[in-house]
């Protein structure tokens, strides 16, 4: 067992199985600097909850391509993902920290998904960007790359 | 006596060293004294220019004994303006005064100047023009105007001078910034915090006013507190500052005036992760918007999900703002397929495609790891040799090209110079020639080549010469004749037959074999020799032949064990014909490690032929499968063989932990009943999970059958149901069409509810 402690002092015990599924404790453990409690400065307890989540599920990545229950545990990250941008992107930055490679894919294809064949209009609106871009500007850009800014599946809609 | 040749003898030893590779030779200069570095350029013709590759330089003024600086200062040749490789720049009390055309080094990554004499537009043109660079140190006094830092790939930087003139602009990776002020002092009118306009990745800032100290220490005035209200509001221009990543702060020497009490304040409003006392941080974050969220995020962060992002929609972020205008240039992994230009036939395709790759060219910067490109309908086309070697220069390592298959063109032949390449993938092409210079991609780890036309030679050659080949895929390739193939590091290869077949010479290492023979022709008779470590087989209808050919004349048994077999895939397989079953059972009896077995049988026949003497049990009484965990028949339709193979295999499984599945095939005439009443025999508490798919099935009895644990149906068409509790349990999944059921007894550790979907369809139910 490992302990890890959130940014606000809350103290989480998770499986050493599972918690080396992040290269930075991993590490730590092999370093032998894993005996007491690991402060995360930079994890809220809300977040540590949703990360030690999903490294408990995906404790035996390596058994469930044998056993079958892959499209359980798809099943698992699409459901996973399914949260707003904020928790999302402080899902992203914990386990850009811990180095959990998988969780990083996982999260930054949700993020990607969400952002796919939407209009400017959809994505400034969706990830709250002021525009700060001249008409001129804008028009340069879009000569630029013409291609990139026309076809039919571009969606409007922000959900 | 004097050899004849003994000029030549003499002449050798320069010639060695002008034969090392120029990264060594570089090396040996970057240690020579820049003196001798240069004057190596009158050696010979060769010689000319090669110091103009060396990449650190550091020139420091000889001081005389009591430490003075001698009185003038030196001035820099011009032709060190010449030196276009430079990485490592350290210039010491001298003066600068580049030829008018100079704009930079490319290539700079560390840049020290300390007590140089240079004209602010050139510092700036220098540090603009090196975008690599990631360390800087300016202890410039004289610097008298304004200048503005724009280093996208600056980490550290330390400077020493007067602050006023600063602005740190563009340095989204900044991560460590010391000021040591020389001469200096701070008054109210200063707006310290602008020379930060924006450091979204500063982690370390050191801020040492030692040598202020002497000014200010007995200045009652200084002391007095600076009005509340004057520092309470952070200043609108601010809002776009993130210090998300701020881990120390160290301001040493305190002056307190205004603009830098205002600094301080910034920089704990702003931060995250500095030490705060509790509830400051929350304030702050009220203020802060998702924007500043994303832009917070650290670069990789945003490259990762850019690359998840389709490319054109990666490229439409360039609108979003400012910010995000140069994000998507870095990417380093392109998806380039057909739906950027169009998918229909059109005139028009190409001139689409070579805007799109011209814009690419002109704004990517960086390195290109990975590049997909489906590339239909366009053929040759000019473009697509201009874009490989555009990736060859960013020294791409994973290309995966797919080509028109109606037009296949010729592949260009600058993707030889791909060097880096780990990973080619090529569909639908030809490759005609390779430059006489290739050697081979020296990092090559798999090559996948489907649809490709390449002479037999080329195609041994190529493989031969990827000395780290790992995984190797060749399907349907056009070659003519039989190629061997010589490959030390191979452990996977795929191969389906075309034109022309391929002979395993030497692959020693060798873990996982599939092969798809259509026609078979190959001179086999070493094939298996070395197959000492293969764990996966997987071979199909024809390629059992393969085995004839190593089998001796009877064949009963291989030659030689397949003692690492834990995988054995057979496809296709007819049992009508006996020697490709025999075939089967010699290679299963050879493989006695076996773990896991599939057969899929092809061209079903109902055969009411004796039993077969080489399926009796007798015959296998020397075989054991202790290791077998899971066996997989498909397409099973009852024939007499089929069932004599399987009561064989059951007969033999001496380990409950095992799963069996079987289907019967999709042919609807060819599986009215399967004899399932034909395996009541079996063993009893043998069978841990059963799987029984039965896609057409429509009539399924049950009748005392010994089956031990579970059991799971799965039989969309299936219509009566009979059967007879002697089962633990039975799960019924996907019956829809329940018409005439007749259950006797049913229990289901499924909660899926399929279960009452089931019930209430029942008309029939005892």
């Amino acid at each position: 067992m490992v302990k890890l402690k959130s940014n606000d002092d809350k103290e989480f015990e998770v499986e050493e199985a599972a918690v080396i599924q992040s290269e930075m404790i991993k590490n730590m453990i092999e370093d032998g600097c894993a005996t007491s409690v690991i402060p995360l400065p930079n994890i809220d307890s809300k977040t540590l909850i949703k990360v030690i989540e999903y490294l408990n599920k995906h404790i035996n990545m390596g058994k469930a391509a044998e056993t079958g229950e892959e499209d359980d545990l798809k099943e698992f990250d699409e459901q996973f993902v399914n949260m707003g941008w904020e928790e999302l992107f402080d899902v992203i930055m914990a386990a850009n920290y811990l180095n959990i490679h998988e969780l990083m894919e996982l999260c930054c294809q949700s993020a990607a998904d969400r952002l796919k064949n939407k209009s400017v209009r959809a994505v400034r609106e969706m990830l709250k960007i002021t525009n700060d871009l001249t008409e001129e500007e804008e028009q340069e850009i879009i000569n630029d790359a013409p291609w990139a800014f026309e076809g039919p599946e571009i969606d409007d809609t922000v959900n | 006596m004097m050899p004849p040749n003994g000029r030549k003898q003499r002449l050798s030893p320069s010639d060695v060293l002008s034969n090392l590779p120029d990264s060594l030779i570089n090396d040996i200069l970057t240690r020579l004294p820049l003196r001798d570095a240069v004057r190596t350029s009158i050696l010979s013709k060769k010689w000319r220019y090669k110091w103009n590759g060396i990449q650190h330089l550091v020139l420091k003024l000889p001081m005389d004994n009591q430490h003075k600086l001698l009185p003038n200062q030196y001035k820099l040749p011009s032709s060190l303006f010449t030196c276009s490789q430079l990485k490592h720049l350290f210039l010491q009390q001298c003066l600068i005064h580049p030829p008018p055309l100079f704009k930079g080094f490319d290539k700079l990554i560390s840049l020290e100047l300390i007590e140089v004499t240079i004209s602010s537009e050139l510092l700036v043109s220098l540090i603009s023009h090196s975008p690599l660079l990631d360390h800087l140190v300016l202890d410039c006094n004289e610097v008298s105007h304004h200048i503005e830092i724009s280093a996208p790939k600056l980490r550290s930087f330390f400077f020493a001078g007067n602050i006023d003139f600063l602005h740190l602009k563009n340095v989204p990776l900044l991560s460590k910034v010391s000021y040591e002020p020389v001469e200096f002092s701070i008054d109210a009118e200063h707006d310290l915090a602008k020379i930060f306009e924006s450091i979204p990745a500063l982690e370390n800032l050191c801020w040492n006013h030692g040598c202020l100290q002497m000014y200010f220490i007995s200045d009652e005035e200084y002391n007095e507190p600076v009005p509340r209200d004057a520092i309470d509001e952070i200043p609108a221009s601010f809002s776009d500052m993130t210090f998300n990543h701020l881990k120390t702060v160290k301001i040493k020497y305190v002056s307190g005036a205004k603009a830098e009490l205002q600094l301080i304040k910034i920089l704990i409003g702003y931060s995250c992760f500095t030490m705060l006392p509790n509830g400051k941080k929350h304030a702050c974050d009220q203020s802060v918007s998702l924007d500043l969220l994303t832009s917070s995020l650290p670069e990789n962060v945003i490259d990762d999900i850019l690359i998840c992002l389709p490319l054109r929609d990666a490229v439409r972020t360039s609108i979003l703002s400012t910010k995000w205008r140069y994000k998507w240039c870095r990417i380093p992994q392109l998806n380039l397929d057909p739906t950027l230009w169009g998918t229909a036939k059109d005139v028009t395709l190409i001139t689409k495609f070579t805007n799109i790759m011209c814009h690419l060219f002109a704004s990517h910067v960086g390195s290109i790891t990975k590049v997909i490109l489906e590339n239909y309908y366009l053929g040759d086309c000019p473009v697509i040799d201009k874009l490989i070697y555009f990736l060859s220069r960013n020294s791409v390592q994973h290309l995966d090209f797919s080509f028109d298959l109606c037009n296949p063109p010729k592949l260009p032949s600058s993707i030889f110079n791909c060097s880096q390449l780990m990973h080619l993938s090529l569909r639908d092409c030809s490759i005609q020639f390779a430059p006489p210079a290739f050697k081979g991609f020296d990092r090559l780890i798999t090559l996948e080549l489907c649809r490709i036309t390449i002479s037999s030679k080329l195609l041994e050659s190529f493989i031969s010469s990827c000395p780290l080949l790992d995984k190797l895929g060749l399907h349907e390739t056009i070659h003519s004749g039989v190629i061997e193939i010589n490959a030390p590091m191979l452990r996977a290869f795929d191969f389906t037959e075309g034109e022309g077949s391929i002979i395993l010479k030497s692959v020693p290492r060798l873990v996982k074999l599939s092969l798809c023979y259509l026609f078979y022709y190959a001179d086999t008779r070493n094939c298996f020799d070395s197959f000492y470590y293969l764990e996966h087989l997987d071979l199909k209808c024809e390629s059992l032949k393969l085995l004839s050919a190593a089998a001796s004349e009877v064949p009963i048994r291989l030659p030689f064990d397949l003692n690492c077999l834990k995988h054995l895939r057979l496809d296709e397989i007819c049992f009508a014909k006996l020697e490709v079953l025999s075939f089967v059972l010699f290679l299963i009896r050879s493989s006695q490690h076996l773990q896991y077995l599939e057969i899929e049988i092809g061209h079903p026949v109902h055969d009411d032929s004796p039993e077969q003497q080489c399926l009796k049990l007798e015959a296998f009484s020397d075989v054991t499968f202790n290791h077998l965990k899971k066996v997989k028949l498909r397409g099973i339709i009852g024939s007499n063989r089929e069932m004599q193979l399987i009561k064989l295999l059951l007969a033999k499984f001496s380990v409950c932990n095992y799963c069996f599945i079987m289907s019967s095939n999709r042919e609807k005439h060819a599986c009215q009943s399967v004899p399932l009443d034909a395996l009541s025999s079996f063993p009893e508490n043998i069978v841990d999970d059963i799987l029984i798919c039965l896609p057409l099935q429509d009539a399924l009895g049950l009748y005392h059958n010994c089956y031990s644990d579970a059991i799971e149906i799965s039989a969309p068409m299936l219509q009566t149901f009979d059967f007879i509790e002697r089962i633990g349990f039975i799960c019924i999944k996907t019956v829809p069409n329940f018409a005439k059921p007749s259950l006797w007894h049913v229990e289901s550790h499924l909660g899926t509810g399929n279960c009452f979907e089931i019930i209430s369809a029942l008309e029939h139910l005892e």
